[in-house]
C-alpha cells in the first residue's frame, strides 16, 4: 500500500544545508580565503563558454566534492530536483535560440532552425547548471553558516571605513538563516488550523483569484506572527547587552596562515590557466 | 545606601496607548534587596512585564527613577553595567536564540560585553557543561529539542553571570518536565545567592518565592509572604489571582464542612483530621456510561513526520483509542509522547500511514474522504488557537468556518448560534476587533470559529494553556457545559485538575504508544506514574489517596493491637 503523504510537512520543501563537521581538508580552510575561492569559481564558470573548459572547471569541482567527504546523496538532492528545469531550457534554447546559427543544419521548418551551434549552446547551459549547482553544494555542506557568516564579515569589514553598518547587516543576514525553519512550522501549523476550520488545502487548482485568496489567510496570520517574534527577538538582544559597548569581540577566530594563501595563488592560477586557455 | 534594586516612584505608558484611560505603570515604588526571590503575580495587562524591563533598562520611566546598585537607568553611561547585573529569560525559547551554532549563542552576550578570546571559550566551555549541552556544541540551533532548546536559552542569559535573572513568564510555553527544569534552576540561582525575580501566572511556582508582589492596573496590590496571600484573608478573585490547587481544595472544605479547621496548611494534614473524625466526604464514583456507540476508534496507529529527511522523527509507534458517543476522554503524557500527532489524525490534518482510524461513519484511510465534510463532523482547537486569527472582527473570523463549507442556514445566524454557545454576546461581540480581546475572550472566539461547524465531536489540544487564571476558569466553564450536554470530546492536557474536571476516561500515550486506559479517577490516582511524567495529580485525588493510606496503616495497627490484646 502507498502510503498516505501529508500536504502539511513544509519542512519537506525547506532549502536546509547539511552541513556537518567532516575534518576534511576543505574545512580546514580560512573562512575567507574559502569564500574567495568560490567567487572566482563561480566568475570562472558564468565567463567561460567553452565546453573543454566548462568540463575542466567541472572536474575541479568534483575533486573538490570527493575531498569534501560529503556523501554524494547530498549533491544529488540538490541536482537532480533542478535537473528538469535545466533540461527544459535547453530544450527551449536549442528550438528558440535565435543566435547565429551556424554549421551543420538538421531541421529548418518556418523560422525554427536547428543545428549543430544549437546543441553547442545548450550543452554548455547543461554544464554551467550542474557547475554552478554542484558548487554552491559543496560551499554551503562545506562551510558552516557561523563560518560563513564571520568569512562575510571579516571580508566585508573595510567597508566600516566606508560607515557601511557591516556587523549589522551580517547579524540580519544570520537571523534570517535562523527564522527559515521556524517560519516554516509556523506557516505550517496555520494552513493546519485552516484546514482544520474547512479550508481547502494543497489542491493547487483552481483560478489565480481562488488561489490567491486561499493564500490570504496564511499570510496575515504569518506576518502578523513574523512581526511578534522579530520584537521579541530584537528584546532578547538588548537584554543581552547587543550594542552597548562600541568594542564587541569574537568568539571566532581565523587566521590566514600561508597555507591559506596557497590554496587561494592556486585557485587563481587555475582559474586564469582556464579563462586564459578559452 | 540604597538596595539593589531601588524603584522610586515610577509611572509609564506605552505611547500609543491612551493617555487618557489609565496608566501602565502607576507610581511604583519598590525595593528589592540582593538574594531575594520574588514571584510577580498579576492578570495580564496589569504591568508585570513593563516593570521587568523597567528593571534592565529595556524601557526607560516617564516620570521617577530605578536604582540597580545605585545606577540611574535613565544615563545611557550606565547601561553596560545594569544589563550586565541583570539578565533576562523570556517567554518562547525559540525566539532567544539568534546564532547558528549553540557556543556561539552561548558566546553572543558575552561578545557584546567585549569579553576576552580566551576567557570568553573557558566561560562557554563550563556553562554548555553545566546545561548539559557540551557535545551538542556545533549543532544548528534548530536541530535541538524543546528542551535542549530551553536549556539554551538559559545558558545565554547565565553566561554573562548576571546578580539578577529576572524570568518573564519563562515558564508559561513550556510542558511540565520543562518547568520543573527551570524552576529548579532557579532554586539553585537563589542558593547561590543571585536574585530571582519570577513573573508567572502560575499560583503553585509562586508558592516557590520567598515574597510575592501582586500588580493590578499598574499598582502594587499586595506585597508578602506567599502564605500570606493564600491565607484565604484576600479577594485574590478581584485581583484576578486563583489559589494554588492544593489550596483550593482546603477552602472549599472549610467553606463546605462544619468544623473543618481554618489552621490545617496541607492535605496530610486533613486526612489526618478526617482520620481521627472518622468520616471522609469523597467515595470513587464509578458508574459506567451509558452508550456504547463507539464513536471513535483509532487501531494500531503509527506515524512518521517527514521520512527521509534529516527531520524525520517517529511520533506514533502503536497508538490504540476507543471513545464512545458522548464521553469525554483525556490524553496525558509527556511532550513529545504523541498527543498533538493523534488529535490530527482524527481530524483528518493527517492520514495513518500504518493502522487505521475511523471516526463516526468516516474512514480516514479512505483516499476520497472529503476533509470539508470530515470537519464538520469533527472539530479541532489547536494549541493557541487565538495567533492564527487572520480576518479584523470577530464576527468575520468566527464566519470563517461556516462561509468556507457552504452552510444552508444564513451565515449570521450560525455565527450568533456558535458565540451564544461559548458565552459571548452577539451583538457585543461580533464587530470587535480581534486584536482588543481580552486572553480569555480570544479563547472562546477561536473555540466558537471550530464549533461555528456544528462539529459532533470536538478535539482540544492543551485548551487552557498559556491563560491567566481569571480567563482559565471562563473557558474551563464552557467546557463543562458542552460536556454536560453531552459532546463527545477528545482532551488533550498537562493540566491534571482540568483532565479530572472534564473526562471520563483518560488514555496515557508514552514514548507514541498508548500505554494505559482507564476511568480518569483510577488512572489519576496513580501518583508514581504520573510523577514520573512530571504530571501532578488532581489535589482531590491525592487527599482520597492520602486518606485511604492513612486508614489502612491504622486499620492494621488496631489489629496489631487487638492480636496482642
Amino acid at each position: 500500500m502507498k502510503k498516505h503523504m501529508s500536504e502539511f510537512e513544509f519542512m519537506r520543501s525547506m532549502p536546509f544545508t547539511e552541513f556537518s563537521p567532516r575534518n576534511s581538508l576543505l574545512q580546514r580552510i580560512e573562512p575567507r580565503a574559502f569564500l574567495l575561492s568560490f567567487f572566482i569559481f563561480l566568475i570562472s564558470i558564468l565567463f567561460v563558454a567553452d565546453i573543454s573548459m566548462l568540463v575542466a572547471i567541472l572536474a575541479v569541482i568534483i575533486i573538490g566534492m570527493v575531498i569534501s567527504q560529503v556523501p554524494l546523496r547530498v549533491f544529488l538532492r540538490g541536482f537532480l530536483s533542478a535537473l528538469p528545469f535545466i533540461l527544459i531550457i535547453a530544450a527551449i534554447n536549442i528550438v528558440f535560440n535565435t543566435a547565429v546559427d551556424s554549421g551543420t543544419t538538421y531541421l529548418k521548418w518556418r523560422s525554427i532552425h536547428i543545428s549543430s551551434a544549437d546543441f553547442r549552446v545548450a550543452i554548455i547551459l547543461i554544464l554551467r547548471f550542474t557547475a554552478m549547482m554542484l558548487l554552491i553544494s559543496l560551499v554551503s555542506s562545506t562551510l558552516s553558516t557561523s563560518r560563513f557568516i564571520h568569512g562575510m564579515e571579516r571580508l566585508f569589514s573595510p567597508l566600516k571605513y566606508l560607515k557601511v553598518p557591516v556587523l549589522e547587516f551580517i547579524i540580519a543576514v544570520e537571523i534570517s538563516i535562523r527564522f527559515i525553519p521556524i517560519l516554516t512550522l509556523t506557516a505550517e501549523r496555520i494552513a493546519k488550523a485552516q484546514a482544520s476550520r474547512g479550508a481547502v488545502w494543497g489542491s493547487g487548482s483552481g483560478s489565480l483569484i481562488a488561489r490567491v485568496k486561499q493564500v490570504a489567510p496564511l499570510l496575515v496570520p504569518l506576518f502578523v506572527q513574523s512581526l511578534h517574534k522579530a520584537e521579541a527577538l530584537a528584546m532578547a538582544m538588548d537584554a543581552r547587552g547587543f550594542g552597548v559597548i562600541p568594542d564587541r569581540t569574537s568568539y571566532i577566530r581565523s587566521k590566514f596562515t600561508w597555507q591559506d594563501g596557497l590554496y587561494l595563488a592556486a585557485c587563481l592560477l587555475l582559474a586564469i590557466g582556464i579563462i586564459g586557455f578559452a | 545606601m540604597r538596595e539593589f534594586i531601588q524603584i522610586d516612584g515610577i509611572s509609564f505608558n506605552y505611547p500609543d496607548l491612551n493617555q487618557e484611560t489609565r496608566k501602565t505603570l502607576d507610581q511604583i515604588r519598590i525595593t528589592i534587596a540582593k538574594g531575594e526571590y520574588i514571584a510577580i503575580l498579576g492578570a495580564n495587562g496589569s504591568g508585570k512585564s513593563t516593570l521587568a524591563k523597567m528593571i534592565n533598562a529595556l524601557l526607560l520611566p516617564d516620570s521617577g527613577a530605578v536604582y540597580i546598585s545605585g545606577l540611574d537607568t535613565r544615563k545611557p553611561e550606565n547601561l553596560p553595567s545594569i544589563r550586565m547585573k541583570i539578565g533576562m529569560v523570556f517567554q518562547s525559547p525559540e525566539e532567544q536564540i539568534f546564532s547558528s551554532t549553540i557556543e556561539e549563542d552561548v558566546a553572543f552576550g558575552l561578545e557584546n560585553f567585549g569579553w576576552e578570546y580566551e576567557k570568553m571559550h573557558a566561560r562557554v566551555k563550563e556553562i554548555l557543561t553545566r546545561m548539559d549541552l557540551w557535545e551538542l556544541r556545533q549543532r544548528p540551533s534548530y536541530l535541538l529539542s524543546g528542551g535542549q532548546t530551553q536549556r539554551l536559552a538559559l545558558a545565554g542569559v547565565l553566561a554573562i553571570q548576571p546578580d539578577c535573572i529576572i524570568f518573564d513568564e519563562a515558564t508559561s510555553m513550556l510542558d511540565p518536565m520543562g518547568r520543573k527544569v527551570v524552576l529548579r534552576q532557579m532554586r539553585q540561582l537563589h542558593e547561590q545567592g543571585k536574585t530571582i525575580l519570577h513573573i508567572t501566572h502560575s499560583m503553585d511556582e509562586a508558592m516557590e518565592a520567598n515574597r510575592v508582589v501582586v500588580l493590578q492596573v499598574g499598582q502594587i496590590v499586595f506585597d508578602g509572604k506567599p502564605e500570606e496571600l493564600f491565607s484565604g484573608d484576600y479577594d485574590l478573585e478581584k485581583w484576578n489571582l486563583a489559589y494554588p490547587a492544593d489550596k483550593k481544595l482546603l477552602i472549599e472544605l472549610r467553606n463546605g464542612m462544619d468544623g473543618f479547621p481554618r489552621d490545617i496548611k496541607n492535605l496530610d494534614e486533613a486526612a489526618d483530621w478526617f482520620l481521627k473524625k472518622n468520616t471522609f466526604p469523597y467515595g470513587m464514583d464509578d458508574e459506567e456510561s451509558q452508550a456504547d456507540r463507539e464513536e471513535i476508534s483509532v487501531f494500531q496507529l503509527r506515524h512518521v513526520y517527514l521520512e527521509g529527511t534529516p527531520y524525520q522523527s517517529r511520533a506514533l509507534l502503536d497508538v490504540n483509542l476507543n471513545v464512545k458517543d458522548g464521553e469525554s476522554h483525556g490524553l496525558i503524557g509527556v511532550t513529545g509522547s504523541g498527543k498533538s500527532t493523534l488529535l490530527q489524525h482524527l481530524n483528518g490534518l493527517l492520514r495513518p500511514q500504518e493502522g487505521s482510524v475511523r471516526v463516526g461513519k468516516f474512514d480516514l484511510s479512505d483516499r476520497k474522504l472529503s476533509r470539508q465534510e470530515l470537519v464538520q463532523y469533527v472539530g479541532l482547537v489547536m494549541q493557541n488557537p487565538e495567533v492564527q486569527f487572520f480576518e479584523e472582527y470577530a464576527g468575520d473570523e468566527i464566519a470563517y468556518g461556516p462561509k468556507t463549507v457552504g452552510v444552508t442556514e444564513p451565515l449570521a445566524d450560525r455565527v450568533r448560534w456558535a458565540m451564544t454557545r461559548v458565552g459571548l454576546d452577539f451583538e457585543e461581540f461580533k464587530d470587535r476587533r480581534v486584536s482588543t480581546l481580552s486572553g480569555g475572550e480570544k479563547r472562546k472566539a477561536a473555540l466558537a470559529s471550530v464549533i461555528a461547524l456544528k462539529p459532533e465531536v470536538l478535539l482540544l489540544d492543551e485548551p487552557t494553556a498559556g491563560l491567566d487564571p481569571a480567563a482559565h476558569k471562563q473557558i474551563m466553564q464552557v467546557f463543562e457545559e458542552m460536556q454536560a450536554e453531552g459532546t463527545t470530546m477528545v482532551v488533550s492536557s498537562h493540566n491534571m485538575q482540568d483532565i479530572y474536571a472534564l473526562c471520563k476516561n483518560v488514555t496515557v500515550l508514552d514514548h507514541g504508544t498508548s500505554v494505559e486506559t482507564g476511568r480518569a479517577g483510577n488512572v489519576l490516582s496513580n501518583q508514581a506514574k504520573l510523577e514520573g511524567m512530571q504530571l501532578v495529580p488532581p489535589s482531590k485525588l491525592k487527599l482520597i489517596n492520602l486518606y485511604q493510606k492513612k486508614r489502612a496503616a491504622e486499620l492494621i495497627r488496631r489489629e496489631g493491637e487487638e492480636a496482642y490484646e
